[in-house]
């Protein structure tokens, strides 16, 4: 009996979109944080510019997600689902929005960036992390590791508050380039917030998997 | 507050084990649908309700049914008056061949009531709980069943209503009208609720979902489980109502 083949084949594909729309959002992080560490503004250019495929996946899955909602009825679980993935494009496409910002710092920076690349890099590999955690936990239904992902988050927090003093203090000693110290704070506060909306989409897949709200 | 509560029911329909120790309250004021897949026992369950099964041989009943409180299988219990305060809607809709002003009266009659002016009032009344006072008013002498199908059936809950129930038992009362008449008789019942309690079955699950405030699930003969409505159709505590209820069933 295949009362639910149409609306299994649907969820499939705004699945495979979902996963496709995290790693172009992963791999955003890593060539921003990388065209940072090399001085690569070319590269930089192309995190700009393949943003739209991002973003245009969004709305795509968007639209996928209403028409289930609108021609399927779900319910209980498929409509958990739905709703979970909804939100979790919204995550996705801000973590994609901060990659451009600081992929537009590297653009716009004289020299590159200095002596803060061990706190920044240390973000971007834990932020990527998460993600790469999180992805793993809505395809395997896994909230163990959802949970994880999100619990990361406060290293995340902790590296920004340490770089965050450290380039202060920088800041107040060094007048000559405060002009680069400005961004490459706003450079870790992106991160930062990459973390926050990583939290959310942990928690959106904990509903998803459990029916139950769950913040961190 | 419970308008019944039931207690380790079984039923047997001769050597037929049709349903199994089901505990279940039923509150009132609300609308409880149930659901389950064909032959689970859901008319099964709402006939034991107001003692439908009595009139099928071969049927053994075990447990305890108690309507307010009172064992409804207990031998001083009064089939009559019970069916009187629990009444029954049926999935095709059955007026009887006469007036529509007679169906609504009829039962009335049937307890002896010869007052013009009670009747009258009471007709009207009737028929404006189960809205469908303004559509036949001028048609009253009319033969009921010149009415539509979905007519017929409001009808037929106005006939119902016509001897005061405290409950009223709906099975599959819209499966064979069109989705208009259908919507009418789910605001209805949405109107309805504040002055009876209401139980009806459903074959659809976006009715339960819409109408009820709590969805009992069954299958083959079990109550697998019972509650708020919201609860079932977002996360069901058993794996076969998720099943039954996603369509991932069979
Ligand atoms: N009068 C009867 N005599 C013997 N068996 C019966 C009788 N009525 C029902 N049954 C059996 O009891 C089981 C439950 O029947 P019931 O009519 O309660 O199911 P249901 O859930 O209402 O199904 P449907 O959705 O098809 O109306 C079925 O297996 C049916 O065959
Ligand atoms: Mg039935």
């Amino acid at each position: 009996m295949k009362l639910r083949a149409n609306l299994d084949r649907r969820m499939t594909k705004i699945e495979h979109r979902l996963i496709k729309m995290t790693s172009l959002v992963e791999q955003s992080i890593t060539r921003c944080m990388m065209s940072l560490k090399d001085n690569d503004d070319r590269l930089a250019i192309s995190v700009v510019e393949d943003d739209r495929m991002i973003d245009q996946l969004e709305m795509n899955i968007e639209k996928n997600c209403v028409n289930v909602i609108s021609l399927q009825q779900p319910i209980a679980s498929d409509l958990r689902e739905i709703t979970a993935i909804l939100k979790i494009i919204t995550d996705l496409e801000r973590i994609g929005d901060y990659s451009v910002n600081i992929a537009k710092i590297q653009i716009s920076l004289d020299k590159g960036m200095g002596e803060e690349t061990r706190y920044l890099e240390a973000m971007g590999d834990t932020t990527r992390v998460m993600l790469q955690k999180a992805l793993a936990s809505f395809i395997e239904k896994d909230i163990e590791l959802a949970r994880e992902a999100a619990k990361m988050d406060q290293q995340v927090d902790d590296m920004y508050e340490e770089y965050y003093h450290y380039q202060l203090e920088r800041l107040m000693r060094d007048e000559s380039s405060t002009e680069d110290l400005v961004p490459l704070l706003f450079t870790g506060r992106y991160l930062e917030r990459v973390g926050d909306h990583i939290v959310n989409i942990c928690e959106r897949i904990i509903y998803m998997v459990e029916g139950i709200n769950e913040y961190y | 507050m419970k308008t019944f509560e039931i207690k380790d029911l079984n039923l047997w329909y001769g050597d037929f084990h049709a349903l199994k120790d089901i505990d279940m309250d039923i509150r009132n004021n609300k609308v409880s649908a149930f659901i389950g897949p064909s032959g689970c026992g859901k008319s099964t369950f709402l006939r034991v309700l107001n003692r439908m099964n009595d009139l099928i041989d071969g049927t053994k009943i075990t447990g305890q049914v108690l309507f307010n409180g009172q064992e409804i299988y207990a031998p001083e219990s009064d089939v009559v008056t019970l069916r009187t305060k629990v009444g029954m809607v049926f999935q095709k809709p059955n007026p009887f061949p006469m007036s529509v002003y007679d169906n609504v009266a009829y039962g009335l009659r049937v307890q002896g009531i010869k007052n013009k002016a009670v009747l009258n009032d009471t007709v009207e009344d009737s028929l404006k709980k189960a809205a469908l006072w303004e559509e036949v008013k001028d048609r009253l002498s009319d033969n009921a069943l010149q009415l539509s199908g979905g007519q017929q059936q409001r009808l037929c809950i106005a006939r119902a209503i016509a001897l005061s129930p405290e409950v009223i038992l709906m099975d599959e009362p819209t499966s064979a009208l069109d989705p208009i008449a259908t919507g009418k008789i789910e605001e209805l019942m949405e109107s309805l609720k504040k002055d009876y309690t209401i139980a009806i079955v459903t074959l659809s699950m976006q009715q339960a979902a819409r109408i009820s405030d709590y969805t009992a699930f069954f299958l083959l003969g079990d109550l697998i489980e019972m509650g708020p409505t919201r609860e079932v159709f977002h996360k069901p505590n058993d794996k076969r109502t998720e099943d039954y209820i996603t369509g991932r069933f069979g």
